[in-house]
């Protein structure tokens, strides 16, 4: 008996061999045996439309598919990535779609799901365009755009980012302690699960004289992370690709 | 590629066909920026900057440029600019000013012990069309101190248009600290409060909440910049330039919109 979570794959052409790692863990005994499997965003590295018909998505789709036909629930949550993900791809692959910010009992404790993103307070600049740019008018031009030039676009703005940062993994603000507690407390609960910091961890602290945590989890750039939500514990779970 | 748009070497969107060429290229440009921006595009930590040539701090001199007052629902901040330290983002800002497009704006997020922002969302908290992004000036040597005027902007230094915040304390870390990326570019300072700071700190100690698309910090009730004005000029140079920004239309030909 196991809840599996999951994010920040970062699933991208130019490392296969963390595809093949998400492949091969959806198809394992542990994941087609999991109560359910919770992705909380980020699970490609650029996301361009539900329309994409390249060979990675359909992938992931058939991936997940086949957790779903297990009986497994495989609940999805956007991040900052992959945020155009949409109910037509979620119908595809089988996935339930979450809202940011959505409370899930998890063995009869109340627990808050997040990406984290929106709990970086501290980072002016990704803030000032993150609501802008998710309005529903925006994603509609977006996405009416032709795909072969999202595609290209989606190309260079990997490029740039490397180019910028002189590797892919850019660096994350951490989140904001105060909105984190915030948060928590407006959604009355002592547990936390997100990830987009990158910084995989389980943080005991205290809420409203309560004993409380915080659980981020991994990215899968060097190899897979994975936490273990059972009735008694919870685990971070490193895999490593083959 | 079978579509009209490529890119070329240095990054620009070619179209062969003129009549989707206005229309696409500001579209593109939308997508770039969501694409790099949401991207998680952070300021660079500390330890990161260590190695870097700071700049220090200088403190701004005396500018004959207008003063401006943002006139709120919780009353008005009068605001001292800096031409001649950020010529680029002080024309900028009284070119908005005096469009009018800030009449009617809110300052939609408020973090105690950090920042108030606003200058692009309605009432209903939907962004407007903004004019063409500026080019940083954020390595001028001003640092952002408590009560100093901001250009807010995306990943991309050069992405600033209409939004700006007010640093509640010293927020050096905010600061150029290099020119190597977007990551050490820091924030343009561009101007500072000179009365009504105690304004600025009430609409921070405001309570706050999630609110159309934010997800938390947008005060509560909602502060609404009334007017902003040049001190000395009475209204708009513009009344239908005030008309002008329509809401949210990021594929109209003049909005570049945080690129």
């Amino acid at each position: 008996m196991a809840t599996l979570f999951i994010a920040d794959l970062h699933l991208d052409p130019s490392r296969p061999q963390i595809t093949a790692l998400f492949e091969n863990y959806l198809a394992s005994d542990e994941v087609r045996h999991a109560d359910a499997l919770y992705i909380l965003g980020d699970l490609v590295e650029a996301w361009i439309g539900d329309d994409d018909d390249a060979e990675l998505p359909q992938r992931i789709a058939n991936a997940i598919r086949a957790v779903r036909d297990a009986g497994v629930p495989v609940y999805f949550m956007v991040g900052n990535r992959d945020f155009l993900l949409g109910e037509t791809f979620a119908q595809r692959a089988g996935l339930t779609l979450l809202d940011d910010g959505t409370v899930h009992e998890l063995y009869g404790r109340p627990t808050l799901l997040m990406h984290g993103d929106v709990l970086c307070t501290d980072d002016v600049a990704y803030q000032t365009v993150r609501q802008q740019v998710r309005t529903p008018q925006w994603k509609a031009q977006i996405l009416s755009m032709p795909l072969e030039a999202r595609r290209a676009f989606a190309s260079k703005a990997r490029e740039d980012s490397r180019a910028h940062t002189g590797a892919t993994q850019e660096s994350i603000m951490d989140v904001n302690d105060a909105a984190m507690k915030r948060a928590m407390h407006d959604a009355d609960v002592t547990r936390l699960i997100h990830g987009h910091t990158h910084r995989p961890a389980v943080h005991s602290l205290q809420l409203d004289d309560q004993d409380a945590e915080r659980i981020v989890l991994g990215d899968w750039y060097e190899h897979g992370s994975v936490l273990k939500v059972t009735p008694d514990r919870v685990e971070l779970l490193g895999l490593s690709v083959s | 590629m079978s579509d009209p748009a490529f890119i070329n070497h240095a990054g620009y969107v070619r179209v062969s066909c003129a009549h989707v060429k206005s229309r696409l290229i500001p579209m593109l440009k939308s997508l770039l920026a969501t694409l790099l921006l949401l991207a998680p595009l952070t300021l660079v930590p500390l330890t990161l900057t260590a190695q870097t040539t700071k700049r220090a701090p200088t403190t701004a001199p005396a500018s004959p440029s207008p003063d401006v007052v943002l006139h709120t629902s919780q009353g008005d901040i009068t605001v001292a600019l800096y031409p001649d330290k950020a010529p680029k983002s002080v024309a900028n800002f009284l070119q908005y000013v005096r469009d009018g497009f800030y009449d009617g704006t809110v300052m939609h997020r408020a973090i105690p012990g950090y920042l108030v922002q606003g200058g692009l969302y309605t009432r209903d908290l939907q962004p407007k069309r903004t004019r063409s992004a500026i080019a940083s000036e954020a390595d001028n040597g001003l640092s952002n101190l408590r009560g100093t005027l901001v250009v807010a902007r995306g990943a991309d230094p050069n992405s600033g248009t209409s939004q700006f915040f007010f640093n509640l304390v010293d927020n050096r870390r905010l600061d150029f600290t290099g020119n190597q990326s977007g990551l050490t570019w820091g924030y343009t300072v561009f101007g500072k409060v000179t009365k009504g700071m105690d304004v600025v700190d009430k609409i921070a100690a405001l309570p706050t909440r999630g609110l159309g698309p934010f997800a938390a910090d947008v005060p509560n009730p909602l502060v609404v910049i009334t007017s902003a004005r040049v001190v000395g000029e009475d209204s708009p140079a513009s009344a239908s330039s005030a008309a002008a920004p329509a809401v949210a239309k990021p594929a109209r030909k003049a909005a570049k919109h945080q690129g």
